[in-house]
């Protein structure tokens, strides 16, 4: 039994790490690249990769409860509504794009 | 004028003349002031002019290049606002060290008040969440007040940005919809999934309110807050197929009455010690509580609407 | 987290105490992200950044205190910042081309205004070169005039 708990905690870190990983390369990236566009490829992927799999992490620490199956519903919320929100700025700066064009042509 | 002497008895008494003084007609010693409406003030400029000459006025005061004082108190502002917020911040998390511990016996707050209420809410309001309990129960009278302000907040704003609909639709530059990007695919694709969820998480919240933390506030936050991604989604035009101006009147003046009257009962027979044949249920099932459950649904249904009206006011100038 | 090995709780609570205070840490830097951003899509996306990690933040500490209504709160939480940032674009959007199109108004009627001066200082160019013509042919009328009087007045003679 004992043996099973300690698997479960090293498969869910694993998990849960790997989400981390992607929140720092989420921060570095954004602090790194130089237009928003850009920066915003690299926030789009912290916000649903990164969330999913710290919260599937989370889910296989926690076993099989009323908060694994909220911690899910979730996960299904941010797949839906992220990359939404994602095309909606993306939108915004395409339409308020203003000044010469030094990262490439934005055409409208 | 209802007087019950004459003019002529009536100008005889101090009344008359203290009022003839009070209005500047006379004067008991100058003798007949005469107090003319002054002449308007008049000027030769236009308002455009004069906002002209304030705006040239404040440029040159405000001239950082020039006025050397100014410059200085830009940097010592800037520098003394950054110090008050550090010192405002060291303030309070020293309040926060020097407070007592979470969930130590010997707290201030742990006096007869929560033991009465952890002791006899399920008996009395049969509500297993003890904070609804209290709130729509114990102190529902207090509710009641937060749903009143709530109600007048929307009807302030009605009165103040409230246009009329025909309005609305001849006027095109009031078109909330005429520079904004209109019917975007993916958003009314994914509004279309995500508005039937968010409505049935809001139901959830509010029939669970006295079962689980929540209740009509959050419940109804989230139901509204589903409204505007609907109408975001789509337009007012489909929105007003199920909930229009009419629609809006009905369901808060009533929620807000039956709320009253419910409250007024409760109240009325509890003071009195008389039974009020409402059964408080098993405490843990969705039916029981009594009135706690009927209130938050009304209490989510006026708060519902109030986040609906307020984006939707503020946005077209119309339901 | 009620499994009965000690060693193993520990490991549960320093694991979690450290990932929230990475997080911690980056969603400062989110801030400073925010502050920073040249343009609105910027502050934008660092704020949805921001709500991301919040949303792990509780999930974490629900799972750690084994508290249910934590990832009620969660999910209100990721509705809030959806529907935040769908209404802030739209609404930027709209005010940023409402914009454009009166200042482009302007442009046009600033354009029509330079364009009637113009054409009236031609008008008055005009004017004056008729005025000056009419002059000239004046003078030289005059001119042959006195001329001719001249040419008389010594015949006579």
């Amino acid at each position: 039994m004992g043996i099973l708990l300690w698997i479960r905690f090293i498969l869910g870190t694993l998990f849960l790490l790997a989400g981390m990983v992607l929140f720092v390369v989420e921060i570095i990236s954004v602090f790194k690249l130089d237009y928003v566009l850009n920066r915003m490829h690299a926030a789009a992927t912290g916000d649903t990769s990164g969330i999913g799999l710290s919260l599937i992490g989370l889910m296989i620490l926690n076993g099989f409860n009323l908060i694994t199956l909220k911690l899910l519903l979730v996960v299904v919320f941010l797949w839906f509504s992220s990359p939404v929100s994602s095309h909606l700025i993306a939108k915004l700066e395409v339409a308020t794009h203003e000044g010469e064009d030094k990262y490439g042509k934005v055409e409208k | 004028m209802s007087r019950l002497k004459n003019d002529e008895e009536y100008a005889k008494t101090k009344a008359f003349h203290f009022f003839r003084w009070m209005k500047g007609t006379k004067d008991p010693y100058l003798d007949e002031v005469e107090m003319q409406p002054g002449v308007p003030y008049q000027d030769s400029l236009t308002l455009e002019e004069i906002m002209a000459q304030e705006q040239q006025t404040m440029e040159k005061v405000y001239d950082t290049k020039t006025n050397k004082w100014i410059a200085f108190f830009n940097k010592v502002y800037s520098v003394c606002s950054v110090l008050f917020c550090l010192v405002l911040a060291g303030i309070m998390l020293y309040m926060v060290a020097s407070l007592p511990r979470f969930g130590t016996v010997d707290r201030p707050i742990n006096n007869e008040v929560p033991q009465v209420y952890i002791e006899n809410g399920i008996q009395d309001t049969g509500a297993v969440n003890i904070v609804t309990g209290m709130i729509l129960n114990y102190r529902a009278f207090d509710t009641f007040g937060e749903t009143c302000v709530l109600f007048i907040a929307t009807t302030c704003v009605m009165v103040l940005l409230m246009k009329e609909e025909e309005k609305i639709r001849a006027d095109k530059s009031l078109n909330d919809r005429l520079y904004e990007p209109k019917n975007d695919v993916i958003l009314q694709n994914v509004a279309f999934v995500l508005v039937p969820i968010v409505f049935i998480f809001g139901i959830y919240v509010i029939l669970n309110g006295h079962l689980s933390p929540g209740g009509g506030f959050s419940g109804g936050a989230m139901i509204g807050a589903g409204m505007i991604l609907y109408v975001s989604a789509y337009g007012f035009d489909k929105m007003q197929k199920f909930f229009n101006e009419n629609t809006y009147k009905v369901v808060k003046v009533a929620a807000l009455c039956t709320y009253c009257v419910v409250i007024t009962y409760y109240l009325f027979m509890g003071a009195n010690d008389f039974n009020n044949h409402i059964s408080l249920g098993v405490p843990g099932m969705i039916f029981s509580a009594g009135i706690i459950l009927w209130l938050n649904i009304f209490v989510g249904i006026e708060v519902a609407c109030t986040m609906y009206a307020f984006y939707a006011l503020f946005r077209r100038g119309g339901l | 987290m009620s499994s009965g090995i000690q060693a193993l709780e520990t490991t549960y609570h320093f694991l979690f105490v450290g990932v929230l205070i990475v997080l911690g840490i980056m969603l400062f830097l989110c801030l400073i992200r925010a502050c920073m951003g040249p343009t609105v899509a910027d502050r934008l996306v660092s704020v949805n950044m921001m709500g991301t990690m919040v949303m792990t933040i509780m999930a974490i500490l629900a799972v750690m205190m084994n508290e249910s209504y934590l990832v009620d709160i969660c999910i209100i939480y990721a509705m809030i910042s959806f529907l935040a940032v769908i209404v802030l674009s739209k609404v930027i959007m709209g005010v940023h081309k409402e914009d454009e199109k009166m200042s482009e108004e302007q442009h046009t009627k600033g354009v029509q205004a330079a364009q009637t001066e113009k054409e009236q200082i031609i008008e008055k160019q005009s004017k004056e070169i008729q005025i000056e013509e009419t002059k000239k042919i004046e003078e030289t009328q005059t001119v042959k005039i006195e001329l001719e009087e001249k040419n008389h007045a010594e015949e006579e003679h």
